[in-house]
């Protein structure tokens, strides 16, 4: 198992690296605006509470002040880092796996004195250190650039909830898409089915704090429990949230582990 | 009594509906080189992927050195070194670092020298994979199926795409590795080059064992095919047991397997009047088809 997860972090770290480093730079960038953003907050928080109530619910914005940093990351960027996170995660888990299928190496390893299951989790643990890796990344460079660029003093806590509700997202997804890849190898499909997954998914959450009808909904978008206002509302994520989405991401693995305990490999 | 390199108990496939191999009983002893020969499509590399736990069979089990194969269990695959008829790895990868994680997989053993192997067969271990021809694939696979020094040796389709001459050295490196007491399963639609090596092969078609016979037995009793042209009028003699007879007028030819002497007499009784006469090596496909086919039904 050793081996196949050495490989696996080998294969993966550079992509996973580049990735958080274009997102550090991304939210390095937004923070940069943030001080003018702040100095003319009056203008802008009239500016967008013309916006329709129901419009501002959906994006988040009826309880977040953009003049406040929180408010700014929380509106501008985290939600946009959520959706990248998910389709990146998607892709992070799933590809290792389905692309052994796709590509026929699967043979290669399934030759080896190596479990099914050994196979699995290896390659889930290879992924999950890696997200691990690139969410402290992100981490990192957010808290810099809170550093840099703040106006008031902020509570290092909440940006922490912040960043673990990133790396929630990302294992969620990641599970999801394990499971995705054990089910459906084939790469085309699975790219597709994973992208339109996270959209439809982040929609749904959307759209359920739009309108009061569609309300139900939110408890079927992963997104609805770590997003801004929740985490702003409480400070935190609630105990329950945060344990409810580990637990759809460890039953994904556990689902992709099981499908390969059956299934018929290279044939 | 020394557990068989491998058994096959009554081992069955199906893909759906559709056949992969049918009750497969077959026992191949430690230190035998053992070919499976049959047309494409008779249910080889399923055999070889069941044998290996790649896929579950729908009925029966095989055994690695009396250890059950399971796709779950994958212990008794320690022993084997398996070369895929398709060779596929990581495209990215050089060949040295594929084979390095490939040796990763069986950290107590001791492996062979992969520089002299590489050198025997002609193999640059810096290329990267992707940028390998397909017999020079072909060669990574064969080291990295000797690399950890395996009893058992699974080899499906392994000359295709090799040159005559690195096939060649590949045999002599089969030989020393069947001297120094390894095991060999050769799955192969080409009949001279498992009876070049093997002891004992089994037939296969359309997924059942039609024959399993001694290499020296199939050499002595070896199917001709024999092609005669008679002077108009005269009627050539067949003998019996003759197989796929097609006669034309005063030309017949057929499938004959028996001893020389016998054939020759028959012959030779009609020499006065014999245009032209060949006997030739038939077609792997014509002797599974005329001969195996019938007798394993």
């Amino acid at each position: 198992m050793g081996n196949i997860l050495r490989h696996e972090l080998k294969a993966g770290y550079k992509a996973s690296l580049a990735w958080s480093l274009a997102l550090s730079a991304m939210v390095y960038v937004f923070m940069y605006l943030f001080p003018s953003i702040a100095h003319e907050h009056a203008k802008w928080d009239s500016l967008i509470h013309q916006l329709p109530p129901g419009v501002l619910a959906g994006f988040g914005m009826n309880q977040l002040q953009i003049s406040n940093i929180f408010g700014y990351y929380g509106t501008q960027i985290y939600d946009l880092l959520v959706l990248f996170l998910a389709i990146y995660a998607v892709m992070q888990f799933a590809g290792p796996l389905a692309r052994e299928e796709s590509d026929g190496t699967i043979e290669f390893l399934a030759a080896r004195p190596v479990s099914r299951t050994d196979i699995v989790l290896a390659k889930a643990a290879a992924s999950t250190l890696l997200a691990i890796g690139g969410n402290v990344v992100l981490f990192l460079a957010t808290w810099a650039s809170f550093a840099e660029f703040h106006t008031r003093p902020f509570a290092l806590s909440l940006l922490v909830w912040f960043s673990l509700g990133l790396l929630l997202v990302t294992l969620v997804f990641g599970g999801l898409g394990l499971a995705l890849a054990a089910f459906l190898p084939q790469s085309r499909t699975l790219n597709a089915l994973t992208i339109g997954l996270a959209f439809a998914t982040y929609f749904l959450g959307i759209a359920s704090a739009m309108s009061h009808k569609l309300a139900g909904l939110r408890y079927v978008s992963p997104y609805e429990y770590v997003s801004q206002t929740t985490i702003w509302a409480h400070q935190a994520i609630p105990a329950g949230d945060w344990l409810g989405l580990l637990v759809v991401a460890i039953l994904g693995a556990a689902l992709a582990a099981l499908r390969y305990r059956t299934k018929d490999l290279g044939a | 009594m020394e557990q068989p390199a491998i058994r096959l108990d009554h081992l069955t496939k199906w893909y759906g509906k559709q056949r992969g191999i049918v009750g497969i009983d077959l026992a191949v002893a430690p230190g035998e080189v053992f070919g499976f020969i049959g047309p494409n499509g008779a249910g080889k590399s399923t055999t070889i992927r069941l044998l290996l736990g790649l896929i579950r069979p729908t009925s029966g089990r095989s055994l690695l050195f009396g250890q059950e194969v399971s796709i779950r269990d994958a212990k008794a695959k320690a022993d084997v070194g398996y070369l895929p008829a398709e060779v596929r790895y990581y495209g990215d990868m050089t060949v040295d670092a594929l084979l390095r994680y490939s040796a990763g997989f069986y950290p107590k053993r001791k492996l062979a020298d992969v520089h002299e192997l590489a050198e025997r067969l002609d193999l640059d271990l810096g290329m990267r994979i992707d940028r390998l021809s397909l017999g020079n694939r072909k060669k990574v696979g064969i080291v990295q199926a000797l690399l950890h020094r395996p009893r058992l040796l699974v080899l499906d389709e392994p000359t295709s795409g090799l040159d005559p001459l690195i096939q060649s050295r590949f045999f002599t490196l089969l030989s020393e590795y069947g001297a120094q007491g390894g095991t060999v399963f050769f799955s192969s639609h080409v009949l001279s080059e498992v009876q070049r090596l093997c002891h004992r092969v089994a037939i296969v078609k359309e997924g059942r064992v039609a024959a399993v016979e001694e290499v020296d037995a199939l050499r002595s009793g070896s199917v001709k095919r024999i092609t005669v042209t008679l002077h108009a009028g005269e009627s050539p003699w067949v003998p019996e047991g003759a197989r796929d007879i097609a006669r034309d007028g005063s030309a017949v030819s057929y499938l004959y397997h028996g001893g020389a002497p016998s054939l020759l007499e028959g012959l030779g009784r009609q020499a006065a009047s014999t245009l032209d006469a060949t006997i030739e090596q038939p077609s792997l496909e014509e002797v599974f088809m005329h001969y195996y086919g019938e007798e394993g039904a």
